[in-house]
């Protein structure tokens, strides 16, 4: 593992993934986004559905990865929905796709239909990469251990800790889901990534990547 | 104004629209719209099922969020999403407009958005959320004339989730699409004077999670 501390800019940026997630962001925002990250080699950029035809029209020629949303950030939408959300991220050309996990089934212990949902939407995927997420905010340390085993069970191999939107990750629960499943689970964090100690001390307790709408503060570069 | 508390909470959507955490909650706000005549229940759709079998028989809609709460996606994806609710049970659509499309004037996404959602709410009550705290005047005017030509059946201020209803916004959405369609206040409705402010300011349905302590405020204010 590197020692995140001694690391630049540049170096932290291809840790992050910076987002454009939002109710009015239009398709200027969204030019003027892919414009200011160019100077930076960014893990990918994370745009809402409504944005990926136009997001992979400004990428042509780059190998930027774009990643989207889905039943993003409540976790609200049934499994039907999810998985027609999964299939037009695939088919538009997402690179990978951050998705809810059902929290009404988590937080009353329905672990078997968490694990199915997550089964049936690595199905759909195909060769779009399928990140859950559990929302460690909203759960006990037993309630994280059982998501985890769930969604790995379902063949999902990456996690995003929180949606963000309000939701917070920890550093002990990068931490303790690294020790649970540091082998088998990639961790991705989401939520109160906002300045370079934040990202220094995310990576360091274990987090693979991480997600922010201010990646400049978030790689020390402003 | 004075209204009796039966018409006051018949325009009551009733409404749990935080990350759902257990069925105790959704059946509580069930029991809790049947008991008091409230108009709907709003949840999540993944307690549509819940609530449509919790609420058979009492005369409550089953009213969902859609597009919830950034509105972000194509419209064949809300209108797939609008199918599934109504085939789950839900009565009422509460869909969250591209707001973006609004903000840049492509008045044309709007346009297919809505019309989308008409065809795949079908019968059932199609309201559209504006998120106003998010637009200018003329932004939520134009919208409300392209929710009046979809032929939809409400517009709605707010999801919730960021600044919710207030008087001038209710009154300018009032008088751009009555008589055809009616308005949906919700958002940061906790007080009586509030709720009937909203009421006197031509909101036909308020989206609160403070219905029973209103109802029980008015039925106080009335002996």
């Amino acid at each position: 593992m590197p020692d995140f501390e001694q690391l630049g800019p540049k170096e932290l940026a291809s840790y992050m993934s910076t987002s454009m997630i939002e109710a009015d962001v239009t398709e200027e925002d969204i030019v003027d986004f892919v414009e200011a990250t160019k100077g930076f080699a960014f893990a990918s950029l994370a745009v809402d559905l409504l944005y990926i035809d136009l997001m992979k029209e400004l990428l042509e020629g780059s190998d930027r990865r774009i990643t989207t949303v889905s039943s993003y950030p409540l976790g609200g939408m049934t499994t039907e929905v999810k998985l027609k959300q999964v299939a037009y991220a695939r088919d538009h050309g997402a690179y990978d796709i951050d998705v809810s996990m059902n929290y009404l089934w988590i937080k009353s212990g329905r672990f078997d239909k968490a694990e199915e949902e997550v089964r049936r939407i690595v199905g759909e995927a195909g060769p779009l990469a399928v990140v859950m997420i559990p929302q460690t905010a909203i759960l006990t340390n037993e309630e994280k251990r059982q998501a985890c085993e769930a969604l790995l069970k379902g063949g999902c191999t990456a996690i995003k800790t929180c949606s963000g939107f309000g939701w917070k990750t920890e550093v002990e629960d990068v931490q303790y889901i690294k020790r649970l499943f540091g082998a088998d689970i990639e961790i991705e964090v989401s939520g109160g990534v906002r300045t370079r100690d934040d990202t220094v001390s995310m990576l360091t307790a274990g987090a693979a990547r991480l997600h922010t709408s201010t990646p400049m503060e978030a790689i020390g570069a402003r | 104004m004075t209204m009796q508390a039966a018409d006051f909470a018949s325009t009551i959507d009733h409404t749990y629209l935080k990350i759902h955490r257990s069925d105790a909650e959704v059946k509580r706000i069930c029991y809790e719209a049947a008991a008091n005549h409230f108009a709907s229940v709003a949840v999540l759709p993944i307690a549509v099922p819940l609530a449509a079998s919790m609420l058979r028989g009492t005369g409550v809609e089953v009213c969902t969020a859609l597009g919830f709460h950034l509105g972000a996606y194509p419209p064949e994806l809300k209108a797939f999403e609008t199918e599934d609710a109504v085939k789950k049970g839900a009565t009422e659509l509460d869909l969250v407009m591209n707001v973006a499309a609004a903000k840049a004037a492509r008045w044309d996404l709007l346009r297919e958005e809505f019309r989308l959602f008409r065809k795949a709410a079908g019968e059932h009550i199609a309201k559209i959320i504006l998120e106003t705290c998010l637009l200018t005047d003329d932004e939520k005017r134009r919208s409300c004339e392209m929710a009046v030509e979809a032929g939809l059946d409400y517009v709605k201020t707010s999801t919730g989730y960021k600044k919710g209803a207030t008087v001038p916004d209710v009154k300018l959405m009032h008088d751009t699409v009555a008589p055809d369609l009616k308005v949906k206040a919700s958002g940061g409705i906790r007080t009586l004077d509030q709720a009937l402010a909203m009421i006197d300011a031509g909101a036909s349905r308020l989206g609160t999670s403070a219905g029973v302590a209103l109802v029980d405020a008015l039925r106080e204010r009335l002996n």
